[in-house]
């Protein structure tokens, strides 16, 4: 029996965790291998994935259906071996079409792969408006220039905005007829005296919100299961919580659709199972490894210029791991170690996103463990627990990359990025584009004189920020009211609060590349080259200037008020359902795309050059070794980019220590450095760059060769070769 | 003028993030200026006395506890010869101490005569002794100068009971030899030890010194050739191969049977 509490009465899965669960202090030695099933299951698995890339990264389409949770037929790979069930359509690795986001990413896609659009889905939509069509419908002419110009990019205004998270685990715990009898009088208490828009649009969505959980509950049925009641046991808990998931992304094709935070919520029921008898560990290590496989297996029908952005088909199934509870207990249990070593049992991969909640009150035997598969598989991602548990409790979890949000209790409203390399050239050249001379930005006189002035170019460049942080929001509210109009998230919004806090999540780019250019205006002398249109298109550097990434406070202190001025213009404006602005540094695979559509920089960047990825000083720019850019890093300032501040560390094994022990030892003490010193994300890689090299000659000997890019982890060979060569470029800190 | 307590170094570079030269992870400071002339060296631009920024221990100090969250290690004083500014050094590893608490290490070829030096070598935790060749012969051919400095410290090591890691570069065809007098590759552990009489007898000298932790062996590489390029200085070493994993193998083993 579990330890009842407030869980009992109302949801609260917080309480039924802390109330349960058991932390772990040993070791990896008591974990099991992959059983017979496992390997066999796995290897077919494999076979798909194999066949997926033979057919050019999409291996099959159902263009007939629109996906919802219920679209499908049950599908399965093999029914006697799956210990979890369910897939997305009716056959593994078959991709949906999921139009409400827009219907014309659903064409560019079926076009890009040779499909043609189903007449019956095309009638649909001459009577159904989508999200996509609603935000042109409301854009102004301004804020497609700054679109199209690149100021502005990755906006979730033509596909589902993701970075939701449902709390899945609600549905193992409670049943869904428990969750919908709590939902009722969920709707029936916001009956208030005046029906204003707010309180319509919210009944309305608990409406919609209560349909979604019956769909669950009949999806569930089509496989066999009766998830209208509690799980009673381990297996059923994961299925249940899978069904859930599973239903998320049969609904959204959203740009991340994380996990959450399950392992040691799970880890109640195995272990209540384990202590009962009624299980072994090797077979809870087996519904693991199943279980993650589905994960591994999510897929989404996208178009190749999302690819491009984005590269390597990325979910972000995002799970958190780890961390330290309230009660001062960490949250460390056996099956933290059970989810991670799903990577020994079947190999190295990039989903589901495996995020380590990091502190160094983190037991040591488990800092050594977590240590170690990042030597071995460069499949981790490490974030500092007790920066966030201050702002999010230690029930949060993490949305695609580096936004942390409480379970259940809040949700962003996702705003991609705005380059601010650009918004500086902007600055420059009094508001006109330095590619194409179109003026974007407000009309100013550009800039004259034989060198840039750094008062002149400073107080331009905030004028131009104040304008760009107004449009931007108000772009995002567009982009956020169209998308609960027309692709709401019902499934994973059924498995939130009635009430709940929303932020307005922006994000910028291109951070190196602005503070290296300031810090070479303000430190060296900058001559800027100017076209016959009078347009800056290059610039010359005369003189030295302390980069960003040498813990240099002269650049270090540019960045902080970078983000501190930047976050101040964006919270001066009205946000859609008053969220609360935030920021992140987090720029993806997207920097290659980044640095291709901005020109030259006063830094000494040319013209298409790739920016460096999310917080990272410029490649070949940190003189002083790896800690003193981790230093640069890790000052800045988390409270103005409380949405993230991602940084990707790379390092040959042989430079972190002579045998494999040292070398665990001593990542797990830069990391336990880098968290004290205030970091907030950091990306391992520990990576031989001969290996790389030959992955990029010999693509077929490396299927799994996995690598963390700023926020999430790749199949190296499903890069472009741009952004192959520009990881290889990247700094890897190696010494002679 | 020197300020006594205060002294101003020549310092050539540093490395925040060593995880090879000592225990755990290390800040590492290079000093400029080396006596001698290793044709291995990837560091020649470290050579000269004359160039790079002036430090003092107290900035040098400051810069270093910047980074005392990370460092489990401590910090390495390396070179160049570090050495050769044992005032700057041996006040540095105070600083160090007397503010952080940190374990200091300092990264020696031992060119120096132990009795002008002792101040460094007394106030170091560890001394990382790199001993260019166990013969004289090819000491001078490949360094320019024979090692009796650094048995010689190392014999003041033993007697003060400081903490030693001796390290020596594999530089096949010079340290090590792979092929017999014909241009044969040795095919066996018995050969190659029978071609390489000098290391199976720095095996046993080393053996008799009790403040010996440890003993490395580093693998001769060209990384640092371009440094020899942008210096205009010809790079003796161009044909030298990398040793042989064998080489590698046998020789440690040469050195792990006398401890």
């Amino acid at each position: 029996m579990f330890v009842t509490g407030k869980w009992c009465e109302d949801i609260h899965v917080r309480d039924f965790i802390t109330r349960n669960y058991t932390p772990y202090d040993g070791d990896e030695s008591f974990l099991s291998p992959p059983t017979k099933n496992t390997k066999e299951l796995w290897s077919q698995v494999l076979a798909w994935r194999e066949k997926e890339i033979a057919a050019g990264g999409v291996l099959d389409i159902d263009e007939h259906t629109i996906s919802t949770i219920t679209s499908h037929k049950p599908g399965y790979i093999d029914r006697d071996l799956e210990r979890i069930v369910g897939i997305q359509t009716d056959s593994p690795l078959k991709r949906a079409i999921m139009p409400f986001g827009g219907i014309r990413m659903v064409r560019t896609s079926l076009k890009a792969y040779n499909r043609e659009m189903d007449p019956e889905v095309e009638r649909v939509f001459k009577y159904r408006k989508t999200h996509n069509d609603g935000v042109f419908d409301a854009y102004t002419p301004e804020m497609q220039r700054a679109r199209h110009a690149g100021l502005i990019t990755g906006l979730p205004d033509a596909y589902g905005r993701g970075r939701i998270i449902g709390d899945y685990r609600r549905v193992p715990l409670y049943g869904t007829s428990f969750l919908i009898s709590h939902k009722r009088k969920g709707k029936d208490n916001c009956t208030l005296d005046t029906m204003d828009p707010a309180t319509i649009q919210l009944r309305e969505e608990i409406a919609d919100q209560i349909r979604a959980l019956y769909d669950l509950t009949r999806m569930a049925q089509s496989y066999g299961f009766d998830i209208s009641v509690p799980a009673k046991n381990f297996r059923e808990a994961v299925q249940w919580l899978y069904f859930a998931y599973l239903g998320a992304v049969k609904e959204q094709n959203g740009a991340a659709m994380s996990l959450g935070r399950v392992s040691t919520f799970l880890d109640i029921y195995a272990q209540k199972d384990l202590d009962e008898g009624i299980i072994t560990e090797a077979e809870v290590q087996e519904v693991v490894d199943h279980f993650i496989m589905k994960l591994r297996m999510v897929r989404f029908l996208r178009t190749p210029a999302y690819d491009e952005l984005f590269s390597g088909d990325p979910t972000w199934v995002t799970e958190a791991i780890a961390g330290i509870g309230l009660d001062g207990r960490h949250m460390v249990t056996k099956m933290s170690y059970r989810f991670l070593h799903t990577l020994n049992n079947l190999g190295p991969a990039p989903e589901p996103n495996m995020t380590i909640l990091w502190s160094p009150k983190l037991p040591a035997a488990f800092k050594t463990y977590c240590s170690g598969l990042s030597i071995a598989t460069s499949s981790l991602q490490y974030e500092n627990d007790d920066l966030m548990r201050e702002k999010f409790g230690d029930d949060y979890a993490i949305a695609c990359c580096v936004s942390a949000m409480r379970v259940g209790k809040q949700l962003q409203f996702f705003g991609a990025r705005a380059n601010l390399a650009k918004a500086l050239l902007y600055a420059i050249n009094g508001g006109r584009d330095e590619k194409t001379g179109e003026q974007i930005g407000p009309v100013r006189e550009p800039l004259t004189g034989e060198y840039l002035n750094i008062d002149q170019v400073t107080a331009r460049f905030d004028e131009m920020c104040a304008w760009l942080g107004k449009l931007y929001i108000n772009t995002l509210n567009i982009i956020h009211y169209m998308h609960d109009k027309y692709c709401y998230e019902k499934l994973e919004m059924a498995l939130h609060d009635e009430k709940i806090v929303r932020t307005a999540a922006c994000g910028l780019a291109g951070l190196s590349v602005v503070v290296d250019s300031l810090s070479a205006i303000r430190y060296a002398r900058v001559k800027p080259i100017r076209n016959e249109e009078g347009l800056t298109t290059d610039f010359i550097i005369e003189g030295e200037y302390p980069a960003y990434g040498n813990d240099d406070p002269r650049a270090d202190k540019l960045a902080a008020g970078i983000l501190r001025s930047f976050m101040t213009e964006l919270s001066k404006h009205k946000t859609y359902r008053d969220s609360k602005p935030t920021l992140s540094i987090l720029t993806i695979t997207s920097n290659v795309v980044y640095g291709k559509m901005t020109g030259a920089t006063p830094d000494g960047r040319k013209a298409g050059e790739p920016f460096a990825p999310g917080a990272n000083p410029m490649h070949g720019r940190d003189r002083k070794g790896a800690l003193a850019s981790m230093r640069s890093v890790s000052q800045l300032p988390y409270d103005f980019s409380e949405d993230g501040i991602s940084y990707t560390f790379s390092i040959l094994p042989a430079t972190l220590g002579t045998t494999v022990e040292e070398q665990e030892k001593n990542l797990t003490g830069l990391m336990d450095g880098y968290f004290t010193d205030g970091g907030h994300h950091m990306n391992v890689n520990v990576i031989q760059r001969k290996v790389l090299l030959d992955a990029m000659e010999h693509p077929e000997k490396y299927p799994q060769l996995t690598i963390r890019v700023s926020g999430y982890a790749v199949h190296f060979v499903q890069l472009t070769r741009e952004q192959q060569l520009e990881v290889v470029r990247r700094t890897v800190h190696a010494r002679l | 003028m020197q300020d006594c307590k205060n002294p101003i170094g020549r310092v050539h570079s540093i490395e925040t993030l060593g995880a090879l030269d000592g225990p755990g992870l290390r800040y590492i400071v290079f000093l400029q200026g080396c006596p001698l002339r290793c044709r291995y060296c990837h560091n020649p631009d470290s050579w000269e006395t004359d160039t790079e920024t002036l430090t003092t221990v107290d900035e040098q100090a400051d810069d270093i506890l910047r980074y005392k969250s990370y460092l489990t290690g401590g910090v390495t004083i390396s070179g160049g010869e570090p050495l050769f500014q044992a005032d700057f050094v041996a006040a540095l590893i105070h600083a160090c101490h007397e503010r952080g608490g940190l374990h200091c290490a300092v990264d020696t070829s031992g060119a120096m005569d132990p009795a002008s030096v002792s101040n460094a070598v007394d106030a170091a935790d560890l001394i990382l002794l790199d001993i260019k060749a166990f013969d004289d012969q090819i000491a001078l051919s490949l360094c320019g100068t024979d090692t009796k400095n650094a048995w010689n410290l190392l014999a003041y090591c033993e007697q003060t009971k400081k903490p030693v890691w001796i390290r020596h570069v594999l530089v096949p065809g010079e340290t090590v030899f792979e092929k017999n007098s014909n241009g044969d590759i040795f095919l066996t552990e018995e050969e190659f030890l029978d071609g390489n009489p000098q290391i199976t007898e720095g095996a046993a000298r080393l053996a008799k010194y009790a403040c010996i932790e440890r003993i490395d062996l580093l693998p001769f590489h060209k990384l640092g050739e371009f440094k020899w390029e942008n210096m205009g200085i010809p790079f003796t070493l161009k044909d030298t191969p990398e040793p042989m994993e064998s080489t590698a193998v046998w020789a440690a083993r040469a050195f792990a049977r006398q401890e």
